[in-house]
C-alpha cells in the first residue's frame, strides 16, 4: 500500500473510533431523554398532593376540625386543638425521614396563631389558603387558614 | 486491495453501522413504550392521593379505583403502598409513602384483581378487591352520564377519550360525539378518526358492552 492509501486507511480508522464513541453517547443520551420524559409523564404536581394532605386539617376531628360528639363540622378549626402536639398526631413525617417530604406551617390570619410540623425549616415553596370557621369559647368566627408548604429538602 | 474494493467494503460497513444505530434506538423506544412503569407509578400515586382524601373524610367511606388493574398486585401497609407485577424483583416495585394520623391503620393485599377498592372503616383503611360488577350493570369506569345521556371514558394520557351512549336498546361509541359506531365494530367510520381503532382499554370496554349490553334504567 502506498503512503497515500496508508494515510486514508489510518484516517478512516480514527474517524470510526471517534464516530463509534459519539454514536454510543448519542444512544445513551437518547435512552436518558426517553426515561426522563417517561418520569415527567407520571409526575404529580406537588400543589395537588399538598392540597389533599391539608384537607385533613379542617375535616378530620383527630386534627383540628370541631366536632360535637360524633358530628364533625367540616371547614372548622377548634382552637383548643390548634397546637403542635395535635399537629404531630395528625401529620407525622418521622417514618419518611422528616425533611424528605412535605412539612407545613399553619397560620390563622386574624389571630396570628401559628404552628409548624416538626421538620419545618422555613423553606416555603408555595402557599394554600382555606376559608375556615374558628371555634373559640365565645362561638364560631370566620378566619383564613394560611398553609405554608415546604417541599422535600435534599435528595 | 484496489481502491474500488476498499470503498465497497467501507460503504457496506457504514450501512451496517447505520442499521445498527437505527435498530438500537427503535429497540430502546419500543422497550420504554411497552413498559408498564408509567401505569404502575400512576396507580401508586393515585392510590396515595385517594388515601389522603379518605383520611380527610369524617366517618366511614368506600371508593373504587376506576382503572382496570388486573396486570398488577398491590400491598398496602400503614405507611406505604406498593405496586408490582407478579414475579418482579422487589427492587423494581413502585412504592409510595403516606402519613396517617395517630391511631389510624392501613392494610390490605390484592393480587391481580380487575378493580381495587379502598374502604375506610373506623380509622382503618383497607385495600381490597372490589365486588365484581354484575353482568347487567353499567361498568363503573363510565361514571355518570352528562345531561344528554352520553358517558365519557378517559383511558389515560396516551388515549383519546371515548364517548358512549345507550340508544335503541344497544350501546354505541364515538371518539367525537358526531360519528357513532355500534359496539359490534371496533373501527371508526367517519370523521377525523376514520378507520382508526380505539386504545386497548376502550376495546375491553366495548367488548364488555357488546357481550352484556347492560341496560340503562329510564332510557
Amino acid at each position: 500500500m502506498n503512503k497515500k492509501a496508508q494515510f486514508a486507511a489510518a484516517r478512516k480508522t480514527i474517524y470510526w473510533m471517534i464516530a463509534g464513541l459519539v454514536i454510543t453517547l448519542v444512544v445513551i443520551g437518547f435512552a436518558m431523554v426517553i426515561a426522563s420524559y417517561r418520569n415527567n409523564l407520571a409526575k404529580v404536581p406537588p400543589e395537588i398532593r399538598a392540597e389533599l394532605i391539608s384537607l385533613r386539617f379542617t375535616s378530620n376531628p383527630d386534627c383540628f376540625a370541631y366536632n360535637i360528639s360524633d358530628k364533625v363540622i367540616l371547614g372548622t378549626i377548634d382552637l383548643v386543638k390548634f397546637n403542635e402536639e395535635t399537629l404531630l398526631k395528625c401529620y407525622s413525617t418521622a417514618s419518611a425521614g422528616g425533611i424528605k417530604t412535605f412539612n407545613f406551617r399553619l397560620k390563622l390570619e386574624s389571630s396570628g396563631e401559628e404552628i409548624t410540623t416538626d421538620k419545618y425549616a422555613n423553606v416555603d415553596k408555595f402557599t394554600i389558603f382555606k376559608e375556615v370557621l374558628v371555634k373559640r369559647q365565645t362561638g364560631l368566627f370566620k378566619d383564613r387558614l394560611i398553609i405554608y408548604v415546604q417541599e422535600k429538602i435534599g435528595t | 486491495m484496489n481502491k474500488k474494493a476498499a470503498s465497497v467494503i467501507m460503504i457496506t460497513f457504514e450501512i451496517l453501522v447505520v442499521l445498527l444505530v437505527v435498530y438500537m434506538t427503535v429497540s430502546i423506544g419500543k422497550a420504554y413504550g411497552e413498559s408498564d412503569q408509567v401505569t404502575k407509578i400512576n396507580a401508586a400515586e393515585e392510590l396515595r392521593m385517594m388515601i389522603d382524601t379518605l383520611v380527610a373524610v369524617p366517618g366511614d367511606a368506600i371508593v373504587s379505583y376506576p382503572q382496570e388493574v388486573s396486570k398488577f398486585s398491590f400491598i398496602l401497609t400503614r405507611g406505604s403502598i406498593s405496586v408490582f407485577k407478579k414475579g418482579e424483583e422487589e427492587n423494581v416495585w413502585i412504592v409510595t409513602t403516606f402519613f396517617l394520623p395517630e391511631n389510624y391503620d392501613a392494610q390490605g393485599t390484592v393480587l391481580e384483581a380487575n378493580y381495587v377498592c379502598l374502604e375506610k372503616l373506623n380509622k382503618k383503611i383497607i385495600l381490597k378487591k372490589c365486588m365484581e360488577v354484575a353482568d347487567n350493570k353499567v361498568p363503573p369506569q363510565l361514571g355518570s352520564p352528562d345531561d344528554t345521556g352520553i358517558y365519557t371514558y378517559d383511558a389515560g394520557v396516551l388515549a383519546t377519550p371515548l364517548y358512549y351512549r345507550y340508544q335503541d336498546k344497544s350501546w354505541e361509541w364515538s371518539p367525537d360525539k358526531s360519528y357513532w359506531m355500534s359496539v359490534n365494530t371496533m373501527v371508526v367510520t367517519g370523521g377525523k378518526f376514520d378507520k382508526q381503532k380505539p386504545a386497548q382499554e376502550n376495546i375491553k370496554l366495548i367488548r364488555y358492552l357488546q357481550k352484556y349490553n347492560p341496560p340503562i334504567e329510564n332510557e
